[in-house]
């Protein structure tokens, strides 16, 4: 297998406390940052990386916490990437936007290297919902921020592409009537309008699309909380507009004709096009952090946090095992990507554990009845999760499997969501 | 929220039990039932063998705990899953005991007595008790008497105790030594084993393992020449190749030279060279070992037993997906008790059930483009999850061997003159499959 993308750990600490994070903040993470800081500086992650995933490394992306804070080391890294990663021309990472100032060398030095740069901004939509669910200010300061950042680099070569991550609890869902919602797409309409006015380079560009919101994953999600989550869509798509579901839903079918053989495309690349690297090797960058036993206690501690069904000790312990490879070893590597590429390539086992649980929760009430009737309906839903909204991470975390599916996923797509989706489709 | 989302998966579980369990157990009409709804009461993990393939003697801690296996525990959970059977008048299909070897605890021949006696009078009872024993009990005479006297009395109640014993042979006896390296079977340990399994009808059901796989071709001649000495009938004998994932590639070249051999050896010297009785016997009747490639199956996705059976970690009531695959994390969750009583089930792992019981083995990734799917005896969960860290991705290792073991069949069956006759012999379900693979297989040999 060749990867031809990274996921590197670059910051431990967060100066956030965003309320859906799936990263708990814990006192020990002050430790974890520094630790992470000496292997960007002494270049041992890099090395590491390379161990995991070969030189065929053409994306990196910088994950943790939030890297504005470590920008000038990993400015001043760039060269040592482009040495051990001579394919590398694409780097991403997100942001809570909270700063420019870092950003904005860092973009011109990836620019001088040949390095396209995606930047990823968390921004919730208005400030009724990202001042309570990130900082307060944050519906000003964060466009503000991205405004700065476009207009300071108007002569750059590299391309720059800017998307908003916009996520919701099910909480700011419940909250938002027609007029909310129209405001939540009228400020996305603004601020992309005043950076895009902003912006004198036609080598980058603002990702319009990229405000449809997403929900927060993961969730001890309930039968209720799906048709909240219908209803929402419901309502979305009343007001002309699309949620993050719906554009997956479009591009469900648009890959119909390939997604059968191709199910890798559909989903993450996680442990399959790229390798996330820490002190050792991870699924993606919501495993970072798991390999800290100070960190594990105290987020264990306050699990109501994680959001996850079985967080304890012992599904730590299978994730440390089996998903952490180690770098030095070439046969738990192979291992893991035997596993992973299973996960990714096949999709049968996905599609029928999906039916069957699907089934089991229309049995009692927990999902559509429509499920137990219409078995091509049943299929094309679990077809559609199996392949847009399937984590191998948060299936390990609930199921102890990647390729088990939790209830909480269905439940929360499957009382109405879906067939909100599937009729703006119609 | 957190509250609600238990009860719902709580709900699920229920469901699940109710369905797929409780209400086969309870029906009276066995033959609506798609397959066999059985019980197994995995008891524990205490066992005079430390066999070198066995998942207990590497594993059982991880599997079953030591501190949930006391004896007052066992029994008074035994006592709750009785009352609960009859209380809600159901009795499963059959009971199974499985534990290291059942008949060296005394606690273990007791729950078992429990169980005869719980069902004695029932109108509705167990077909009947299986439980598979290394035979430790042989070296004790006493604990022999006691285990005649048990089985008698299981014929007297109606619900027969059917024993399945697990030796592997004297060619292969390294493979399966006491802990205490004092004691050795010997001659006349087998002799007693062998008389023993005569007067009670019992098959042996040796494990075909990597280690010592070159001794299997004298280990088959020795069986053989017990069973002959013994007037046992040459077929009792239950063969499984051990799916786990050190097979080396040598190691499989010697399991095709014995597949090759126990087919020859069963057309000419139990057959006669008949043709029609060999591929009748091979492919309907026959060992295992040969047979387990081609079941029609009934039903189940699966074919090893697993989704015949709800399997119950007795020490602490615990809903497993099996005996292999009962490490904390696959828990499906634990009966619950209230003033002593069995009154619900609480959920821990709920989201496994569907995709346990549900699944076809053909499904899993890998196989699902594999060229011998729908031929293949497929992997091991316990196994899978132990090498690989999923429970569903199978060992390459282990498809190579089954690759092998479905190719040396069909080469072999050439090599005798049966092939043209033997699509006739396979179950319909499986023939399509049986001829494109015989043909791939044979013109690539050609």
């Amino acid at each position: 297998m060749q990867f031809t993308g990274l996921e590197i750990m670059v910051a431990g600490t967060c100066p956030l406390n965003c309320s859906y994070c799936y990263i708990p903040k814990t006192p020990g993470m002050d430790r974890i940052h520094r630790d992470v800081l000496v292997s960007l500086e002494d270049e041992s992650v890099f090395k590491r990386a390379f161990n995991l995933a070969g030189g065929g490394i053409e994306n990196i992306g910088f994950w943790g916490t939030e890297p504005a804070i470590v920008m000038d080391v990993l400015t001043d890294k760039i060269p040592t990437m482009k040495r051990i990663f001579p394919l590398l021309r694409h780097i991403s990472f997100s942001t809570s936007g909270i700063a420019a100032d870092p950003i904005i060398p860092f973009v011109k030095a990836a620019s001088r290297s040949g390095i396209n740069v995606n930047i990823q901004v968390s921004l919730d939509g208005p400030d009724f919902i990202s001042d309570v669910n990130r900082f307060s200010g944050a519906a000003d300061i964060v466009p503000n921020n991205v405004k700065k950042i476009v207009s300071a680099l108007k002569d750059i070569q590299a391309k720059l592409v800017i998307n908003w991550k916009p996520t919701l609890t099910l909480q700011n869902m419940k909250e938002m009537d027609d007029s909310k919602i129209r405001e939540y797409f009228d400020f996305f309409k603004r601020v992309n309008t005043e950076i895009i006015s902003a912006n004198k380079n036609p080598n980058i560009r603002i990702a319009e699309h990229s405000a449809a919101p997403t929900p927060m994953l993961p969730g001890k999600y309930t039968a209720l909380d799906g048709v909240a989550f219908a209803e929402f869509i419901r309502r979305v798509h009343a007001t002309g507009n699309r949620t993050a579901h719906t554009i997956k839903m479009i591009d469900f079918f648009r890959r119909t004709a390939e997604f059968k053989n191709d199910k890798k495309r559909m989903m993450c690349g996680a442990g399959n096009s790229f390798m996330a690297v820490g002190g050792r090797g991870f699924i993606c960058h919501r495993s970072f952090f798991f390999d800290d036993d100070d960190y594990v206690d105290a987020a264990i501690a306050g699990t109501d946090e994680w959001l996850v069904a079985k967080l304890n000790r012992k599904t730590v312990e299978m994730l440390r095992k089996w998903y952490m490879p180690d770098p030095d070893d070439k046969g738990d590597i192979e291992r893991y990507l035997h596993v992973m590429e299973g996960f990714h390539r096949f999709n049968k086992l996905a599609v029928s554990n999906i039916e069957a649980a699907t089934l089991e929760l229309a049995m009692v009430g927990q999902v559509d009845r429509e499920f137990l009737d219409d078995p091509v309906y049943l299929r094309l839903f679990a077809l559609f999760m199996s392949t847009a909204s399937n984590c191998p991470f948060e299936n390990i975390l609930n199921t102890s499997s990647a390729n088990v599916m939790p209830f909480s996923m269905i439940r929360f797509h499957g009382n109405g969501a879906f067939r909100e989706v599937i009729k703006t489709i119609r | 929220m957190t509250e609600e989302f238990k009860k719902e998966n709580d709900a699920v579980a229920e469901s699940f039990i109710k369905r797929y369990f409780i209400d086969p157990w309870k029906s009276d009409d066995r033959k609506v039932w798609e397959h066999s709804r059985n019980f197994e009461v995995f008891f524990g993990t205490k066992c005079p063998f430390g066999c070198k393939y066995c998942y207990l003697n590497r594993k059982g801690d991880d599997l079953y705990p030591t501190d949930i296996q006391r004896d007052d525990v066992l029994i008074a959970n035994m006592a709750k899953v009785l009352e609960w059977m009859k209380r809600e008048n159901m009795a499963p299909k059959g009971f199974l005991f499985f534990s290291g070897e059942p008949f060296v605890q005394e606690a273990c021949m007791k729950a078992i007595d429990m169980t005869l006696d719980a069902f004695a009078e029932s109108e509705k009872k167990p077909e009947q008790i299986t439980v598979p024993t290394g035979f430790g009990f042989m070296f004790y005479p006493e604990m022999v008497e006691r285990v005649e006297k048990l089985m008698e009395k299981s014929r007297r109640v109606g619900i027969p105790i059917h024993l399945s014993a697990s030796i592997d042979g004297k060619h292969c006896e390294p493979n399966r030594p006491f802990k205490d390296q004092t004691i050795k079977r010997d001659d006349e340990f087998y002799d007693k084993a062998f008389s023993f399994m005569a007067k009670w009808k019992i098959g042996a059901h040796p494990m075909i393992y990597s280690d010592l796989i070159e001794n299997w071709k004298d280990n088959w001649k020795w069986f053989q020449e017990k069973f002959l000495k013994h007037g046992i009938p040459f077929y009792k004998i239950y063969l499984l190749e051990v799916r786990n994932a050190e097979w080396s590639p040598d190691q499989i070249g010697r399991f095709s030279e014995f597949i090759d051999f126990l087919i020859e050896w069963t057309y000419e010297k139990v057959f006669n060279k008949n043709a029609d009785h060999t591929l009748d016997f091979i492919f309907n009747h026959g060992f295992n070992l040969l047979r387990n490639s081609f079941l029609e199956g009934d039903g189940r996705g699966m074919k090893c037993a697993l989704q015949d059976y709800m399997f119950l970690r007795l020490g602490d009531l615990a809903w497993v997906p099996c005996h292999r695959t009962s490490y904390d994390q696959f828990i499906f969750g634990r009966f619950i008790e209230k003033n002593g009583k069995i009154d619900g089930f609480s959920s821990d792992n709920s989201d496994l059930i569907p995709a346990i019981y549900s699944m076809k083995g053909e499904d899993m990734p890998y196989c699902e483009n594999c060229a011998i799917r729908d031929l293949c005896v497929q992997g091991c969960l316990g196994s899978q999850y132990e090498a690989t860290g999923d429970l569903f991705s199978p060992i390459p290792t282990v498809c190579e061997l089954e690759h092998v073991k479905v190719f040396t069949i069909i080469k072999t069956l050439k090599r005798l003159g049966l092939i043209d006759k033997a699509t006739a012999y396979i179950p319909e379900n499986r023939r399509k499959a049986f001829k494109r693979v015989s043909d791939m297989v044979l013109n690539t040999v050609n």
